[in-house]
């Protein structure tokens, strides 16, 4: 990471009407009191763009609806490398100042003049960041399972206990966090190294597939076996045999597989005699295995036989402190992979990847920055870039959860309407297009109805006062 | 072990539902709604079996089902009171001996059925037409002979196509019929294609342009001639030669003014492009033919050759999603004859990005072909890049097995790069 120096440029120039003796403009007080001297404040828009060539900013602060200051100028701002975050701030935070805000790509839209609980709240974290990550120099391997989040410390502590113990061991957690390189991780520190590591997906063959790949068949052993096939058992006979998404196996493959755990032994489909294997088990699922037993899913002794050692991969939203370190490790290896060089992460994306909520975990974080490293320009890598699309909005405190009863059966069309437009809004973290899409309707209906209903000043009330509005990541 | 008491219902993928329901007739439309409604399981979107997942994994949207049944079911009835209409039609006009208005009701219920994508119906239909036209020395025998044809060639049954084709084209160049010869001369043409023997489809081509003449006023068989001709060109791995057939397309489409022609020279172009190893090129030009194709078949044509060129440049992930946009615009607009295609496109971008069982999708593939009757050429294709996973997997026996089923599907002379597409009518 660069040094951070924590500095805010901000251009909140005063009112038009202000008089000469009314002071400093609205918010430069705040600013001054929160900030000292790591704060630079400009009252004229030429003044604001020298500073901002001179560059290094962490935050930039830009009011909206100040003279010469629109959308376009706001966007021209935050494509600046030297801006680092940008924040707007507007009198009147209305749809229009929402959409606005959101094309620019700002991180969020605070009413103006900001107050010093709000900026302590949403400047000063960022500040305290720094400028921008720089992409470390070669330290892991691509295919290593990298991590030093305390959870993730425990698991190669039990990789390294049990890799080189026979035991058949269950990786467990949810799609994406990196399961198949934990299994490949127990095989090369572990006896079996130099014997092969093969890995078969139990959810992407049907059954009757599923049971020759495995265990392997004679030529013509049925329809479409071309050739002889010593199935997966045989090929990674004295390796390690990697089941992923074991939970998603039949029921009677279940059964096959609990007597070749038993007996070491596999049956080629149309062979007379069983072959001896030598293979360790490495199975992993994204499943809950013991509530898969109760629903009659799952064998219960096939569960007991695989679980002998259960290694548990956390959620990337639970690995705070590997989040970043992860995104940069993947920023090298695609670099290098397209060929670009990508020397950073702007304080922007860092912020970005921080807020979203990873579903996909790793293999989302590595996809989103495998894009955003084609999409990068001038080295660095922006929120833009990582096309994460729209957030998940931050939870209002004043959330109505009277909505979940339902409503009141006294009410008319337009009373239910308004409180659903209402609550839609709320969901979205006042994203127009978003709402629009879950309503079903036209972004432009959707304003004139928030514009009939008077919801866009509710929206201000509410949204604004429990902090900001949400920006967009990826459009 | 533990006896599992009754089970808690998992996702009905797609497989299981076609695996269940009885192969009747009365049950296609019901089936392509079924397939066509089907979503991607979003519970893989982020497991490696996501990216290894084919129409079958796709999850039964039973509520979609629910609603587009009524709908199915009012548009069968509507199509059946339509065929019972023409066939009173046919059965009155018998009684009056009025070959016309026969010839007219049969043909046009197999364009009808055609149009609903049921070949083997409007094949059916087709050779009623026929067998008539035959008996009375009527003149439309040439248009309902390549008309059968057509519609054998879209059942599978490619050697009744050629016969069909080829006794369009004697019997319409006996009548001096010159659309029916064209039209005729450019579906044999196609059958060879199907079957990957080039220099018999260029054969056709030839003839029919011939027919159409180089020069004259701008006529849109003439440019489809073009296209074909430097399809099988780029095949034979004459690029040169396709680069010129191509600029000839390009002056005829645009001589048209014809949107859709301008789709389709520039996926030309930009496969070609790619077969030159310029991928960069070529990926421009898939873009401006994707923005500009209005069929969804241009657009699943373009998508697979966009993904292809985004691979070739080492962005996978960008190919897959390409690749996954076009499936889902291919099983909804049933535009099921360039899954094979798709499909391994997306099991040589599994590869790319390391994914072992990549070849699944080939195996998906191959499902696919033999279930839709496609042609050999899509086969031998899939039987081949199978055969180069096997090889990367060691299973030499098995590879060279696949190799020589390809090579028994296709002649001697057929050629491992692009893809088929050949349409000419």
């Amino acid at each position: 990471m660069t040094e951070a120096n924590g500095r805010v440029l901000a251009y909140l120039p005063p009112d038009e009407d202000r008089l000469p003796d009314d002071g400093a403009p609205a918010g430069h007080g705040a600013l001054r009191e929160l900030l000292g001297d790591r704060v630079v404040l400009c009252e004229e828009l030429g003044v604001f763009f020298r500073e901002l060539g001179r560059g290094g900013w962490t935050a930039t602060l830009l009011r909206l609806d100040a003279p010469h200051v629109d959308e376009r100028l706001a966007r021209k701002v935050a494509g600046e490398s030297s801006c680092g975050v940008l924040l707007l701030t507007a009198a009147e935070a209305g749809v229009e100042a929402i959409l606005a805000a959101e094309s620019a790509g700002a991180a969020a839209l605070l009413p103006h003049p900001p107050t010093l609980e709000l900026l302590r709240r949403e400047l000063l974290p960022l500040v305290d960041e720094g400028p921008g990550r720089a992409v470390p120099p070669e330290e892991a391997d691509p295919e290593d399972v990298v991590g030093t989040d305390p959870a993730m410390i425990e698991v190669f502590r039990t990789v390294a206990r049990v890799a080189s113990a026979p035991a058949t061991v269950l990786v467990t957690g949810e799609s994406g966090t990196g399961k198949e390189l934990v299994a490949r991780a127990l095989h090369r520190a572990g006896a079996r190294a130099r014997h092969p590591f093969v890995a078969v997906n139990c959810a992407a063959l049907p059954d009757t597939l599923l049971e020759a790949e495995l265990f392997g068949h004679e030529r013509g052993a049925f329809t479409g076996a071309v050739g002889r096939s010593e199935g997966r058992f045989g090929r990674a006979d004295r390796g390690t045999l990697f089941l992923d998404e074991v939970g998603e196996m039949s029921l009677p493959l279940q059964a096959k597989l609990l007597r070749a755990l038993e007996s070491g032994e596999v049956e080629r489909l149309g062979a007379s005699e069983p072959v001896r294997v030598d293979v360790r088990i490495v199975a992993a699922t994204n499943r809950d295995l013991g509530r898969e037993v109760e629903a009659g899913h799952f064998r219960e002794d096939l569960l007991y036989r695989l679980s002998v050692v259960e290694v548990e991969l956390p959620p990337l939203r639970r690995r705070d402190s590997d989040l970043i370190p992860l995104a940069l490790h993947f920023t090298r290896v695609f670099a290098g992979k397209h060929g670009r060089e990508i020397h950073a992460l702007s304080p922007q994306a860092e912020a970005r990847l921080r807020r979203h909520d990873w579903p996909g975990n790793v293999r989302e974080l590595r996809n989103v920055i495998d894009r955003a490293v084609l999409l990068a320009r001038g080295g660095v890598i922006r929120s833009g870039d990582l096309k994460l699309g729209r957030e998940a909005p931050r939870t209002s405190p004043r959330e109505p959860s009277d909505l979940a009863d339902g409503y009141p059966p006294t009410w008319s069309f337009v009373e239910v309407e308004k409180a659903h437009l209402r609550a839609v809004l709320l969901h979205t973290g006042g994203h127009m297009g978003e709402a629009a899409e879950i309503l079903g309707i036209h972004r432009n209906t959707l304003t004139t109805k928030v514009r009939d209903f008077g919801i866009d000043v509710e929206m201000k009330r509410l949204l604004g006062e429990a902090g900001t509005l949400p920006a967009p990541g990826g459009r | 072990m533990t006896n599992p008491a009754p089970r808690a219902p998992r996702d009905l993928r797609v497989r299981r539902a076609l695996e269940i329901l009885p192969a009747t007739p009365e049950l296609e439309p019901f089936v392509e709604l079924l397939v066509a409604s089907s979503v991607a399981d979003p519970g893989r979107r982020w497991s490696a079996s996501g990216e290894l997942g084919s129409v079958g994994d796709r999850l039964v949207d039973a509520r979609a089902l629910e609603r587009g049944a009524g709908r199915v079911a009012a548009e069968e009835a509507r199509h059946t009171e339509r065929l019972l209409r023409r066939t009173a039609v046919v059965v009155g006009a018998l009684a009056r001996d009025d070959h016309d208005a026969i010839l007219d009701a049969l043909l046009e219920q197999g364009a009808e059925e055609e149009e609903l994508g049921r070949a083997s119906r409007a094949r059916a239909w087709y050779r009623a037409g026929v067998g008539l036209a035959r008996e009375w020395g009527h003149p439309r025998t040439p248009e309902a002979l390549r008309r059968a044809a057509r519609a054998a060639r879209n059942s599978g049954e490619l050697e009744e196509a050629a016969t069909a084709y080829e006794e369009a084209w004697a019997a319409a160049r006996e009548l001096g019929l010159e659309d029916d010869a064209i039209i005729a001369a450019t579906g044999r043409g196609n059958v060879e294609v199907d079957h990957g023997r080039w220099h018999e489809a260029e054969g056709w081509y030839r003839r029919a342009l011939e027919v159409v003449g180089e020069e004259g006023p701008p006529r849109r068989e003439r440019w489809q001639l073009h296209q074909n001709l430097a399809i099988v060109r780029r095949r034979l791995g004459d690029l040169e030669g396709a680069r010129r057939r191509l600029e000839l397309a390009r002056a005829e489409g645009e001589a048209l003014d014809d949107p859709d022609a301008r789709v389709e020279v520039s996926n030309g172009m930009g496969q070609l492009l790619l077969a030159e190893g310029d991928p960069a090129g070529a990926e421009a030009l898939f873009r401006a033919a994707l923005e500009e194709a209005s069929t969804p078949k241009a657009r699943v044509t373009i998508g697979v050759n966009l993904g292809e060129a985004l691979l070739a440049r080492g962005r996978d992930l960008e190919a897959g999603e390409v690749a996954r946009e076009a499936e889902a615009v291919a099983l909804a607009r049933g535009v099921h004859v360039k899954l094979p295609e798709l499909y391994r496109l997306l099991a040589a971008v599994a590869m790319h990005r390391g994914e072992q069982d990549g070849y699944l999708l080939l195996e998906r593939a191959l499902e696919v072909i033999r279930a839709r009757r496609l042609p050999p050429w899509e086969e031998a294709q899939t039987l081949r890049a199978l055969a180069r996973a096997a090889a990367e997997r060691g299973e030499d026996e098995r590879a060279h097995e696949l190799e020589a089923r390809a090579g028994e599907l296709l002649g001697e002379e057929s050629i491992t790069q692009g893809d088929a597409n050949g349409e000419g009518e």
